[in-house]
């Protein structure tokens, strides 16, 4: 994996170890000249997005070339996929088990009322074909657990966090570090939504955030599509940008919203030198 | 001025949905401390069995988290609990 970080991490004030500055870049490695080319149809298809400064053709030739593992594709992660469907990445490995429900259908886009009762994955992948057909999917009929996380991970260039049971986050961020893969970690509950780009051995992972489930997390919460919604937007422009180099990843720092009172709140996050996950892992710069 | 704590959606419900509560200088612990008195249905999510914040609550101050609860507040400082949450 290849660092492009233009600035040295930051020491700063009170217990707070290290940050990496907002102007920091990081991508993916990949060989430009072993990409596939756009086609014409392509670069049609992208025209408005090709114009934007940073990205251009090399990085669509880049998004093209990548895999996103989603972990599952419900209210956040399914806007996730959509959105880097549009975009043109050009692999998605979907896990989400089970059938479409009626409580579903209030922020997870891509289920569908005439699908209830039919498995969410077969709706999930119908539904980003009729938007992108050349995107390959995988389809995996599961949620993320310890039996398939190393595998499907390994076979990504990055991974979205999206599930909403702590203990499949936390096997996909175990696995995130094995395979040194970044994680794009996003959340809501209520009106509020966090973000935040986990880098193996550069930042933080959830571990270190969140070292232990909250006993009072329930399955269902208050939340509506749109919040889902919003942070998952969000979360695919971390994607692209991990992708292509474009932009700075909000590494190391975690992105809190209210959407209540509109208020933002951005904050630095540290790596624990005693995270049982990640602590182990040389700080690479 | 006093320094205030950001209540997060989750816990709302403990402190009569108020999205700020604004607490007497001190240091972070003694506002955690004050937060508690005034509102004891935080305890459980506020206070592991030590007496100790959990660890699955995260604390922002001045833009940065937080670990060590013995810094002092500032008027006008705005400390900022984070409760855990996920996706669905």
């Amino acid at each position: 994996m290849h660092f492009k970080l233009h600035h040295a991490m930051l020491r700063v004030g009170y217990n707070v170890p290290t940050l990496i500055s907002s102007t920091t870049t990081y991508s993916i490695p990949m060989n430009s000249g072993n990409l596939e080319p756009l086609s014409d149809e392509e670069r049609a298809i992208y025209e408005w997005q090709l114009s934007v400064p940073g990205f251009g053709v090399v990085g669509q030739t880049k998004l093209k070339a990548a895999t996103a593992l989603v972990s599952r594709v419900g209210g956040v992660g399914g806007l996730v996929a959509y959105q880097l469907a549009a975009a043109g990445i050009g692999r998605l490995i979907l896990a989400h088990a089970g059938n479409v429900k009626s409580s579903d259908l209030n922020r997870q886009l891509l289920m569908t009322y005439d699908w209830l009762g039919k498995p969410r994955i077969e709706s999930i992948i119908r539904r980003l074909k009729e938007l992108n057909p050349r995107v390959e999917i995988v389809g995996v009929p599961e949620n993320i657990n310890v039996d398939n996380a190393s595998r499907l991970v390994s076979q990504s260039d990055v991974v979205i966090d999206c599930a909403p049971l702590f203990e499949e986050r936390f096997e996909l961020n175990r696995q995130s570090i094995v395979h040194r893969k970044p994680m794009v970690e996003c959340a809501m509950y209520d009106l509020e939504a966090h973000l935040t780009t986990f880098i193996p051995g550069v930042t933080p992972c959830l571990a270190c955030l969140l070292p232990e489930k909250p006993p009072t997390w329930t399955r269902q919460f208050p939340v509506f599509g749109a919040v889902a919604g919003s942070v998952a937007c969000l979360a695919a422009m971390e994607v692209i940008k991990v992708i292509s180099g474009l932009g700075t990843p909000l590494s190391g720092r975690l992105l809190r919203y209210d959407l209540r009172t509109m208020e933002f709140h951005r904050f630095g996050i540290s790596r624990k030198s005693d995270c049982p996950i990640c602590g182990h892992l040389e700080e690479r710069k | 001025m006093m320094a205030k704590i950001r209540i997060p959606a989750a816990l709302r419900a403990h402190v009569h949905e108020q999205i700020y509560v604004e607490v007497p200088s001190g240091t972070v612990r003694q506002a955690l401390d004050y937060l508690i008195q005034e509102y004891p249905a935080l305890t459980a999510y506020l206070t592991d069995s030590g007496g100790s914040l959990p660890a699955h609550v995260n604390l922002f101050l001045r833009g940065h988290q937080l670990e060590d609860v013995t810094v002092q507040l500032n008027p006008g400082d705005e400390l900022y609990i984070a409760t855990a949450m996920a996706g669905g």
